[in-house]
């Protein structure tokens, strides 16, 4: 019988072992950076919903004083931060941590308090981008 | 006769270079994997606790709400003018709340919602939440 001689010399088993071991360690870095991104997003989603029900709590207890202060029969204008709107209502916005703002507009209508408006909206002023590159349709 | 051509002897016991090149990278092989699994045990553990985090958020929103939408609820406060309840979200979800009304603005009741949910591995998500009712609001 006829032996043929081995073709693998030596530094094949090494060079298909770099190519392993890159392979393998460029999808365990890649994993690890999407968790990490993925626990990034999820703390930011956390810390934007606790902004918001932080702003939210704190517009409800304002919300309660003005109704007190307005059934006493005092000038809700008066209260920090309120002031009155152009169609007899008054207004004021309390600022979450998140740079967000939370705009309540109410009125004061037989005896109570009425929220008409209840907005949570950036603060920062949005500036559309260039819409050079985009095509527009035509 | 015939004649055979002289060959050299071969050496018992002696490794030859592809054999120690193929210890070598067995060896080595070992040492990358070792750290490429626990690069991979790493991210699976920060994906779990995301994961849960995020249901949770969700969970805790979610109860929110409902108990915004009805901070009565059954009526059960006691007589810290506290009430406390769970939801199970789901079988390693649970969503503890205490609610508790001041009934000292005038003209209305100020609810304040505490809701926390605990992992596991012990970690405490909490969200804190508020809602004025005016006397003359009427709940479902």
């Amino acid at each position: 019988m006829k032996r043929y001689p081995s073709r693998m010399g030596v530094g094949a088993s090494s060079i298909l072992l770099i190519m392993v071991v890159l392979s393998l360690t460029l999808f365990a870095v890649l994993s690890l950076v999407q968790a990490k991104n993925d626990a990034a997003l999820t703390d930011k989603t956390a810390s934007g919903a606790a902004a918001f029900y932080d702003a939210d709590a704190r517009a409800q207890g304002m919300l309660s004083e003005l109704d007190a202060a307005l059934a006493a029969g005092a000038d809700a204008t008066a209260i920090d931060g309120v002031a009155k709107t152009a169609g007899g209502q008054y207004a004021f916005s309390v600022d979450a941590s998140d740079g967000h703002t939370l705009s309540v507009v109410f009125s004061f209508d037989d005896g109570h308090c009425a929220v008409r408006s209840y907005r949570y909206e950036s603060a920062s002023e949005w500036t559309g981008g260039d819409s050079g590159t985009l095509w527009q349709g035509g | 006769m015939s004649e055979r051509p002289l060959r050299p002897l071969k050496k018992r016991g002696a490794f030859s270079p592809v054999l120690w090149e193929l210890t070598i990278v067995i060896l080595f092989f070992a040492l990358s994997a070792s750290i490429v699994v626990q690069l991979i045990a790493a991210a699976g553990s920060i994906s779990k606790e995301s994961e849960y985090h995020s249901r949770a958020l969700l969970a805790i929103e979610t109860v929110a709400e409902q108990t915004k939408a009805d901070p009565e609820g059954d009526g059960a406060f006691d007589e810290r003018n506290a009430r406390e309840f769970t939801v199970e979200s789901a079988p390693d979800l649970r969503v503890d709340c205490v609610v508790t009304r001041d009934i000292s603005p005038g003209n209305g009741t100020l609810y304040s919602i505490e809701l926390s949910v605990t992992s596991g591995d012990g970690t405490e998500y909490t969200l804190s939440a508020a809602r004025y009712v005016t006397d003359a609001e009427v709940l479902p």
